[in-house]
């Protein structure tokens, strides 16, 4: 195996009252996609954040993140973020273009006009209708999707090699959250790029990843390929994931339902 | 069933230099007492619009609705005031809904407070009861909802919404950052609330599987407006609308074994009716 992307040793992070990561170690390797599932507040989030540099004021962060380039990425531009809150990666008063626009012109030297142009084509790219008005709207005239949309588009507009996504499509319609998870892949094949992916949902994981990272309480339980993982998890954490799954064919929670 | 909600010919429309979106146009539909609405649609089909316009947080162009058995968009005023709290919503942008600096203490405790549910001293016990029912311990009453991970954050939101024992609650993606556990520790929850208070829910969600599971009806949404509805597991065993054939297709499922790493394949249509 060649030089992992990152190397990332005894990572702990702690907030004032609760630690919220201890002691993950892991490697990242160029060019994959790799998912970080686990339950609702076993640190997701922030591991996503901690690896971005984009921790919290009240965090304190411990342990080593080696990158292998020389100098740690950038995050705007070598790194994309995407929030889970899509109000947290959107400016309120900027008009969704210039918003778009900013990363490509900053980070890509591109003249505001060509910036423009790249953005427009980025928000036909997440599926947004009309994007030529839609660059003039500010956030709040969207829909919640179309808003998640835009932080995507926004951070893939400077190009960066790796993007970090923390559950930017847990609330999109099935049919947008296919053809997101589409281009995504496209950007890790066609532009090499490594794909963090942070989701609560391990069948979405299982549609998306090489790898999946399961964290539980701030540990590191399990990482392996998705095939491993979905046939012989190794972890009892692991097994609640996949065994609480329901489909469209799992029974109904309420009885007898009316017309 | 006694209808609790009827809503006739909705229609709401954004206007702007560059935009003209008609985000609710002619809906009509009605929710009976002790009854599940899912509501499914595309991105930017209206759902939360038609939320909002229940809510009474913007007002529709044209239309009407009618809530417990009154004119509710002629309510103004301190009869608003006095009644709005019967609807509860649980809303899509989590973190906008709450003040910035409120600690999960404040959260619940206004509505409580606001519609007298419990007198003072029982106040901290059932913010303790509230927050053990949505998975949370009363160890998070003190921490500012902002410094919540999101999934806790929106269990913070549910809890809120039934604090004030509406009749009504509107459901805006309410279970989409949580993990399957948890979902269906909610969902349960909203259940049993509704075999024991008669709640009814509107429940918005993307997530089809989640709605066939509460749902006693579903509406399809596309570009304002219903364009079907029915029993929910007669429309996802056979969706009659191109919208919903769509959003049924692609639904992501659980591949077991895996598929072989690095070859990313267009998911199959995953139901066999
Ligand atoms: N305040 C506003 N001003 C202008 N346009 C708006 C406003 N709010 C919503 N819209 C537009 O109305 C349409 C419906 O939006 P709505 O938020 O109701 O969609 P939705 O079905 O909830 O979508 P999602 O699944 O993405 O949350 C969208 O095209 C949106 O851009
Ligand atoms: N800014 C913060 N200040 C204090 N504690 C925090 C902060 N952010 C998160 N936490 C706490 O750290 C723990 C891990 O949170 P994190 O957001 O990383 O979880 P997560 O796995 O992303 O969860 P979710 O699926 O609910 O989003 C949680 O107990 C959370 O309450
Ligand atoms: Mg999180
Ligand atoms: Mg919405």
């Amino acid at each position: 195996m060649t030089e992992p992307l990152c190397r990332i040793t005894d990572l702990s992070v702690r907030y004032r009252h609760n630690t919220a990561l201890t002691h993950v170690s892991l490697d990242l390797i160029g060019g994959e996609r790799l998912a970080i599932v686990g339950e609702s507040g076993s640190g997701k989030s922030t591991f996503a954040r901690a690896l971005a540099g984009l921790l919290p004021d009240n965090a304190v962060r411990d342990g080593d993140i080696q990158w292998s380039s020389e100098r740690a990425p950038r995050p705007g531009r070598d790194i994309g973020f995407v929030f889970q809150d899509s109000s947290a990666s959107l400016n309120p008063v900027l008009r969704i273009g210039e918003q778009v626009a900013e990363g490509a012109k900053r980070h890509l030297g591109m003249s505001w006009k060509a910036a423009y142009a790249h953005a427009e084509m980025l928000l036909d790219h997440v599926r947004i209708p009309n994007p030529s008005a839609v660059m003039r709207a500010y956030p709040r005239q969207l829909s919640g999707g179309q808003r998640q949309r835009v932080a995507i588009a926004a951070a893939i507009a400077s190009r960066p090699s790796i993007l970090i996504a923390d559950e930017a499509t847990s609330a999109l319609d099935t049919v947008v959250q296919a053809e997101i998870t589409a281009l995504l892949d496209r950007l890790v094949s066609e532009a090499a790029m490594t794909l963090i992916f942070v989701t609560h949902d391990i069948a979405l994981a299982s549609n998306l990843a090489d790898r999946i990272a399961v964290l539980k309480d701030g540990r590191l339980v399990e990482i392996g390929p998705v095939s491993d993982i979905l046939a012989d998890p190794k972890s009892d954490d692991t097994r609640n994931l996949l065994a609480g799954h329901f489909d469209l064919t799992s029974a109904p929670l309420i009885g007898g339902q009316r017309r | 069933m006694k209808t609790l909600l009827s809503v006739e010919n909705l229609r709401k429309r954004f206007v702007s230099a560059e935009r003209d979106v008609a985000a609710v146009d002619g809906l009509s539909f009605s929710l009976g007492t002790g009854e599940t609405l899912g509501i499914a649609g595309a991105s930017g089909s209206g759902k939360s619009t038609l939320a909002r316009l229940l809510l009474r947080l913007i007002e529709p162009d044209a239309g009407g609705i009618t809530f417990e058995g009154s004119d509710w968009l002629s309510l103004k005023g301190s009869d608003l005031r006095h009644r709005r709290g019967r609807i509860q919503m649980v809303f899509q942008d989590i973190l906008g809904a709450f003040h910035p600096s409120a600690t999960v203490n404040d959260a619940l405790g206004d509505p409580l407070r606001i519609h007298g549910i419990v007198a003072k001293a029982e106040r901290s016990s059932e913010i303790a009861r509230l927050l053990e029912r949505v998975g949370l311990s009363s160890a998070h009453a003190t921490r500012p909802v902002r410094e919540l991970s999101g999934g806790q954050r929106q269990r913070v939101a549910i809890a809120r919404a039934i604090a004030s024992r509406p009749s009504l609650v509107v459901l805006d993606e309410a279970v989409s950052a949580l993990d399957v556990q948890l979902r269906n520790r909610i969902l349960e929850l909203l259940v049993e609330l509704q075999r024991e208070n008669g709640i009814s829910y509107l429940f918005i969600s993307h997530d089809l599987a989640v709605l066939r599971a509460v749902s006693h009806r579903l509406a399809i949404m596309d570009a304002g407006r219903i364009v079907e509805t029915g029993n929910t597991t007669d429309i996802i065993n056979h969706p009659s609308s191109a919208a919903g054939r769509a959003l049924i297709a692609a639904v992501p499922r659980l591949t077991p074994g895996g598929r072989p790493t690095n070859t990313m394949q267009k998911s199959e249509p995953t139901h066999e009716p």
